[in-house]
């Protein structure tokens, strides 16, 4: 049996199942092209191994040269692959250099064609007999060398460097995984270019009489490559099973938070949604579900405004969160809250949208019957207000009242008259009008005032408004206490967002407070029955709009400010009050996002309690007209 | 005599409601929006029948206060308390205080005229009053010291003889002053001469 033969096949054999298994690697995942380089490159070492043992069997020199020169071809095939190669997988091969390489050694495929009978030798005079691992084996005798040969080791040369400047870069960028790739691979590659080089210089020189022996450090190559290329395959299976446990993390967190994961392909529009997920959107798995179909099922009042925060997602930054219904008519609505984020390709285009979607319906529930009980506290707590202001508010009601009766008794009489004053009654009539506006004015104030539902949508609203409002509601109140008030409306503010009744409670509240504790001082017996009398004022303050109620009574002792805007803590005796007013007055405040506080005292003077609301965001909103000026239309012209 | 009515409300066309009203009736009317406007151009002393129409509540001076201040003066014009919610104590304070009546708003046209006629007429008859007291007061004025020690002392229905007895002087004298004040007060008995001293306020000796 021939060693030669054995070791040869062996190799070759070896290399071909090297060959197939990153063949079927990659026929698996197109897009690995190192997998479809790798067996390039084998295939072309076998096919040289092929040549060499064909070179040793040769009996001619001109079947020799010929079998040289297709060794130079496939060697012109297994270096580009295996730049390639080191390309895809490493990535940090500099273009130029791969270039010139690849080029140099196309040049010396062609001047293997063209220059002689082969890029090694120009002719081969005789073949010597020499004794190889046992066996009589040929090799080149007396030969002439063709110069071109240069040719390859320069485009050799080439290679090494290409080579080497990849796995250096790879070596400095990368973490271990690189640097164990850029040593082995990176390093294997370049001795054995480097012994291959060696060895065929040598024997073409005539140096050394061996037969051709190139393709055996490619069988080595082969090897190393293959060998570390299976430390990639271990790690995936180690990753598959990492993945396939975190998959099953993930399902059983969806299943049990009524969580849905969810991907959509931008560019095919296709949606995927985990397992569980589907019943968190309540659609039924389809595999073909796009865009279009899945706002179906979402709400159709939020419709618009989802697809509006999805498109900006897209078009901005990529991160998304929003809150919506999911359910179509007849079916139970449901609140779901998503995030998630637009992934791009290299490109800078959006291809995927990956996030998640939680079922916050209980939580919105709750929500809603928090704010509900709030409302609800609050207008109880503002029909308490009124009842309280009832008095004041009747007697404010009779002055319309009393006018238009005097005025309308007048007009009976002049109109009796002969002939009648036509003139006057035209005025008394115009009197009659403004007092009937005046008093439908009051009967819309206190009614929006024991509204239970106030508006659920905030609104831009006009504080100097609210102010004003709150005066008129409260002159007939002032007055009976002999109070005086001192506010002008001043410039056109910007509008803040809130209720206007709600406002209109707070500002009540303070006032009367204000009233309250100047009485506390007048009853003190301080010697001096002073009217109690507050000052209200207006202004923005940064990023809003501030209202500042002061007053001169005693002020707010130390020890309450911190309990102040607790719940039923009140100073007032008798029958001051629940304790309620500033805990409601600070809830209403804060759900429009702005903040109710005592300013710190001054000496001198009595409390301080400064309402702060954020200004608009859109200032373009018209301010909502004042309700006293929206209602009765009956104007005389 | 013309008759003057005030009206004095903070509210505006409460204000032209009751004038209008007023002048309905016949009146000469002036509003006021405060007490202290009103107090302000008000003459040293009333000289026609005057009414005045006030709110209780007022900035300010309040009605109740308006009628202490009022009080103050000589011949005090009527005042007829007008209001949205009148308390009843404060009611009771604006009747005792000497209102002529008290409405609440709205007012029927009948009630204002009728309370204002009401409140004409009762500072009228207090004018007229006042101004026959001011006549028995020239009259006593134009006593002398004795005469009018002697008037004292016949108010109290004492004898010639008890007040000569009094006074130190003869019977005859006595007899002559007491000719000499019925003369000059313009009285024939002496019901009479009681009668006016006690609407003067001429105290008798005690």
């Amino acid at each position: 049996m021939s060693a030669i033969n054995v070791i040869w096949s062996a190799s070759m054999g070896a290399c071909l199942v090297l060959a197939l298994m990153h063949l079927l690697v990659w026929c698996r995942d197109l897009r690995s092209f190192a997998n479809l380089f790798f067996p390039l490159i084998a295939l072309g070492i076998i096919a040289m191994g092929a040549c060499e043992l064909k070179l040793m069997r040769t009996g001619s020199p001109e079947g020799y040269l010929e079998t040289v020169r297709l060794g130079h071809l496939l060697f012109g095939i297994v270096v580009p692959a295996s730049l390639l190669f080191v390309h895809c997988l490493f990535g940090t091969g500099n273009r130029w250099l791969l270039v010139v390489a690849i080029g140099l050694r196309t040049a010396a495929v062609v001047a293997n064609y063209s220059t002689g009978p082969s890029l090694h030798f120009l002719s081969i005079g005789s073949l010597d007999q020499i004794s190889f691992l046992g066996e009589r084996v040929s090799i080149v005798g007396e030969a002439i060398e063709n110069p071109w040969v240069r040719l390859g080791q320069v485009a050799a040369i080439a290679q090494i460097v290409y080579v080497a400047d990849a796995s250096l870069r790879l070596w400095r960028r990368g973490d271990a995984v690189d640097r164990h790739r850029a040593f082995w691979i990176g390093g294997s590659m370049v001795s054995l270019f480097l012994l291959a080089m060696v060895i065929a210089g040598l024997i073409s020189a005539g140096v050394m009489r061996a037969p051709m022996l190139v393709s055996f450090p490619f069988f080595g190559m082969v090897v190393v490559i293959s060998y570390n290329m299976s430390r990639d395959l271990q790690r995936s299976a180690l990753l598959a099973r990492e993945l396939e446990a975190s998959q099953r993390r993930l399902a059983l967190a969806g299943s049990a938070g009524r969580l849905a994961f969810w991907e959509w392909g931008l560019k095919k529009d296709r949606i995927w949604i985990s397992t569980d997920g589907w019943a968190v959107f309540g659609i039924s798995p389809a595999a073909d579900l796009g865009f279009e179909k899945f706002m179906e099922h979402v709400h159709e009042d939020d419709r618009a405004r989802l697809e509006q925060i999805v498109r900006e997602s897209i078009a901005g930054t990529g991160s998304y969160v929003a809150e919506f219904r999911v359910g179509r008519p007849g079916e139970p609505v449901r609140w779901l809250s998503a995030s998630g984020r637009v992934e791009k390709d290299n490109a800078g285009e959006a291809v995927l949208f990956r996030g998640f979607s939680i079922d916050v319906t209980a939580r919105k529930e709750a929500e809603a019957d928090a704010a509900q009980q709030r409302r609800e506290l609050a207008h109880l707590a503002r029909a308490g207000t009124l009842g309280a202001l009832s008095g004041t508010l009747a007697h404010e009601l009779n002055q319309p009242l009393a006018a238009i009766l005097s005025n309308a008794q007048v007009g009976r009489r002049r109109i009796g008259s002969d002939p009648p004053d036509l003139a006057e009654i035209e005025a008394i009539l115009a009197d009659i009008v403004e007092d009937t506006k005046r008093a439908g004015g009051i009967v819309h104030g206190m009614r929006a005032m024991f509204a239970k539902d106030t508006a659920l949508d905030l609104v831009p609203i006009d504080l100097n408004a609210v102010i004003t409002g709150s005066l008129s509601l409260l002159h007939g109140e002032i007055v009976a206490r002999k109070g005086t008030v001192d506010f002008t409306p001043g410039d056109p503010l910007p509008p803040v967002r809130g209720s206007f009744v709600e406002l209109q409670q707070v500002l009540i509240n303070l006032i009367l407070n204000g009233l309250d504790a100047c009485r506390e001082v007048a009853g003190a017996g301080l010697g001096m029955r002073e009217a109690p009398s507050l000052r209200i004022r207006v202004g923005p303050l940064t990023g809003g709009v501030a209202i500042d109620v002061a007053d001169h009574g005693p002020g707010i002792a130390p020890e309450n400010r911190d309990r102040l805007f607790e719940p039923f803590f009140s100073t007032k005796s008798g029958d001051g009050g629940l304790g309620l007013g500033l805990s409601i007055s600070r809830g209403i405040v804060e759900r429009f996002g702005g903040t109710l506080e005592a300013l710190p005292p001054e000496p001198g003077s009595g409390a301080v309690f400064r309402i702060f609301l954020p200004a608009a965001a859109d200032e373009s909103f018209a301010c909502e007209a004042h309700p006293d000026q929206t209602i009765l239309k009956t104007d005389r012209s | 005599m013309e008759a003057q009515v005030y009206i004095i409300d903070d509210d505006a066309s409460v204000r032209r409601g009751l004038a209008r009203l007023v002048r309905e009736g016949g009146h000469a009317v002036e509003s006021f929006a405060t007490a202290e406007d009103f107090l302000a151009t008000l003459p040293a002393a009333f000289t026609r029948p005057t009414c005045a129409l006030v709110d209780l509540q007022m900035p300010g001076l309040g009605g109740l206060e308006l009628q202490e201040r009022l009080k103050s003066r000589p011949c005090p014009c009527s005042i007829v308390f007008v209001s949205g919610n009148g308390s009843i104590p404060a009611t009771v304070r604006a009747m005792r205080g000497g209102a002529v009546t008290f409405l609440t708003k709205p007012i029927h046209d009948e009630d204002l005229l009728g309370a204002v006629a009401e409140g004409l007429e009762a500072h009228r008859r207090l004018l007229i009053d006042s101004l026959q007291v001011g006549e028995i007061h020239c009259r006593i004025a134009s006593l002398t010291d004795r005469e009018r020690e002697t008037m004292a002392r016949v108010i109290t229905g004492m004898l010639n003889k008890q007040i000569a007895g009094q006074l130190d002087l003869a019977e005859r004298t006595v007899k002559f002053h007491r000719a000499k004040v019925m003369e000059k007060m313009g009285v024939v008995s002496v019901a009479d001469l009681v009668r006016i001293c006690d609407q003067a306020g001429f105290a008798p000796a005690k």
